[in-house]
C-alpha cells in the first residue's frame, strides 16, 4: 500500500514539476536558457544584435510539445548536447526547416510572402528542373542548386531521372515539386548582425550620426550552399565587369552585390552575357532595388533598355 | 538514510533546486574551448602557427581560426594525429621550460623563430623528443597550419575568408548558366 502510495506521489511530483520546468523554460529570457548551450552561442550573440532580437528562440523554433516533430527534434538535440562534442560550425539547416522557419517568417512578413509568391523567386523545383526548353540547352547539375534549390539535401541525381529525351525527364519525389527553390533564408540570415529598428525620434545623437553609415550593411546575405553557411552581403567582394574590352562601373551597392551572384555573367564578366542584368548607358551605375522590388522582382516604374 | 514521506520530498525539492544551477553551465564570456586540446595546449599551438603564418597586413593563422580547424580535424577525422600533437606541444615546452625557464608562449618572438628553425632540422636536444619526432611534429604542424589557412571555412579555418581575400579570390564564385546550346 505504501509503496503504491509513494508510485502514485512520484508521478504526480513527477507531472507537476515537467509541467512547470517546460513552462518556465519557455517563458525565461533565451540568456538562462537555450543560449547556454555552447553549440549555438555564438549564433545567440548574433542574435542578441540582430532586429530579431526581441523575437524570442521559440517565436520562430517552436516549443517542444509544438508536435511530434519538434519533440523528437528537441530531443534529439539534447542527446546532442549530451553525447557529443559538437560546435556551432557542426550545426546545418535541412531543407525541410529552412522551409519550417520560412513559414515562420511569413507570419510577421506577409506583404513580403505576397511580393515573393507573385514574382519568379517564388519559382518551384518543378518550374526550374521541368523546363524542357531550357533542359534542352543545358542539362540540369549540381550547380544549379547554388541559386535553385540551394538548401537542397541531395544532388541532382537524388532530385531527377534524366533518362531518354529531355521531355521524359522528371523529379523523383511528387513532393519536391511543388516546394520553392528559393526562400526567404536564400538571400536572409535570421541571426544576422544589423542595426536595430529604433525610431529615429528615439535615437540619441551618435546613434543618428553613425545611421548612414550604419545603412551600408542591409538585412541580407548570401546563403552559400558550397560552405552550407551565410555571407553578409556588405562583405560580398565588389566584382568588376566589361562591355568587350572597356571596364565599367558596378555601384559598391550590397543588396546589388547580392542579387549579383545568381543574376551573374560568364566567366569573361561580359556585360549582359547568361543571366546578368547590370544597368548600362544612362542608367549605368544604378542598383537593382532602386528599379525593382526585391521581393517580387516586379519593376517599380517604367524604365526602358535599361539592361543591355 | 530511512526512506520516509519526508525525505522523499526533500530529495524532489533538491532535485527540482538542482536545476537552478543549470546557468553555472554558461560559456558566456569565457575562452574558446576545444575538444582535442587543453587551454594551454592550444595557446602553444597557436603561437607555433602564428610563426608559420604570422600577422601582418592581414591576420595570421590564430585570427583565421588555424587552432581551431587542427582542433575540428583530429576530433572529426584524424583521430590518430592526437598524440603526435599532444606530446610534440609537451616536447616543445619541456624544451623551453630546461633552457629558457618559461614556456614557448612566454618566449621573445625571435626565440620562438629560432626554436622552430632548429626544430625544423631535427637538432633540439632528443632527450626531449623520445615519443615524437621534432621533425615530422613540425612537418605536421606547417601542413595543417597552410591547410587551416587557406582551405575553405567550413572546415574550422579560414576564419571570415580572409586568405581568400587576402588572395583577391573571386568567392563566392560567380558565373552564370552556361546555355551552351544557345547562340
Amino acid at each position: 500500500m505504501k509503496k503504491r502510495y509513494y508510485i502514485l506521489i512520484m508521478l504526480v511530483a513527477f507531472f507537476i514539476v515537467g509541467i512547470s520546468s517546460y513552462v518556465t523554460w519557455n517563458t525565461l529570457y533565451p540568456n538562462y536558457t537555450c543560449a547556454l548551450c555552447h553549440e549555438i552561442k555564438p549564433v545567440c550573440s548574433k542574435w542578441e544584435q540582430s532586429v530579431h532580437a526581441e523575437v524570442v528562440c521559440i517565436d520562430c523554433h517552436g516549443k517542444a510539445l509544438e508536435s511530434v516533430q519538434s519533440a523528437k527534434e528537441k530531443l534529439n538535440m539534447i542527446y546532442t548536447h549530451f553525447t557529443k562534442k559538437k560546435t556551432f560550425e557542426d550545426i546545418y539547416l535541412s531543407e525541410k526547416q529552412s522551409l519550417a522557419i520560412a513559414n515562420r517568417c511569413a507570419e510577421c512578413h506577409q506583404a513580403e510572402l505576397v511580393a515573393w509568391k507573385s514574382g519568379a523567386h517564388s519559382a518551384s523545383y518543378k518550374d526550374i528542373f521541368m523546363d524542357v526548353e531550357h533542359n534542352k540547352m543545358e542539362r540540369p547539375y549540381w550547380d544549379c542548386f547554388r541559386c535553385h534549390g540551394m538548401f537542397y539535401d541531395g544532388d541532382i541525381d537524388v532530385l531527377m531521372t534524366m533518362v531518354g529525351d529531355v521531355d521524359k525527364w522528371k523529379i523523383k519525389e511528387t513532393k519536391q515539386m511543388n516546394k520553392p527553390t528559393i526562400s526567404c533564408l536564400a538571400c536572409h540570415q535570421s541571426h544576422h548582425e544589423q542595426p536595430r529598428n529604433i525610431p529615429y525620434e528615439k535615437m540619441d545623437e551618435n546613434t543618428r550620426a553613425t545611421l548612414a553609415e550604419k545603412a551600408k550593411y542591409p538585412a541580407t546575405a548570401l546563403y552559400m550552399r558550397a560552405d552550407r553557411r551565410h555571407m553578409p552581403s556588405a562583405d560580398l567582394q565588389k566584382i568588376t565587369l566589361f562591355e568587350q574590352d572597356s571596364l565599367r562601373q558596378i555601384i559598391d551597392d550590397p543588396n546589388t552585390l547580392l542579387c549579383m551572384q545568381c543574376h551573374a555573367p560568364n566567366t569573361a564578366r561580359q556585360i549582359g552575357s547568361e543571366d546578368d542584368k547590370t544597368p548600362t548607358g544612362v542608367y549605368e551605375g544604378m542598383n537593382c532595388i532602386t528599379c525593382h522590388d526585391p521581393h517580387s522582382n516586379m519593376l517599380k516604374t517604367s524604365y526602358r533598355n535599361v539592361h543591355k | 538514510m530511512k526512506y520516509n514521506r519526508r525525505n522523499f520530498i526533500k530529495q524532489c525539492i533538491a532535485l527540482y533546486g538542482s536545476t537552478l544551477l543549470l546557468p553555472a553551465c554558461s560559456t558566456r564570456g569565457k575562452t574558446q574551448t576545444y575538444r582535442s586540446f587543453s587551454p594551454l595546449q592550444a595557446d602553444c599551438l597557436g603561437a607555433i602557427c602564428e610563426q608559420i603564418i604570422p600577422t601582418d597586413e592581414y591576420p595570421g593563422a590564430i585570427d583565421s581560426g588555424v587552432v581551431n580547424y587542427i582542433d575540428r580535424q583530429i576530433y572529426i577525422r584524424f583521430p590518430e594525429l592526437k598524440e603526435l600533437y599532444h606530446e610534440g606541444i609537451q616536447a616543445v615546452n619541456s624544451y623551453c621550460t630546461s633552457v629558457y625557464n618559461k614556456e614557448f608562449t612566454a618566449l621573445s618572438w625571435d626565440d620562438q623563430t629560432q626554436l622552430l628553425l632548429t626544430m625544423e632540422k631535427g637538432e633540439l636536444p632528443e632527450e626531449h623528443w623520445e615519443k615524437a619526432s621534432q621533425r615530422e611534429f613540425f612537418r605536421i604542424v606547417r601542413r595543417n597550419t597552410m591547410q587551416g589557412f587557406y582551405g575553405a571555412p567550413h572546415h574550422g579555418g579560414n576564419k571570415d575568408y580572409i586568405s581568400y581575400r587576402m588572395m583577391n579570390l573571386n568567392y563566392p564564385f560567380i558565373a552564370g548558366q552556361n546555355r551552351y546550346g544557345e547562340k
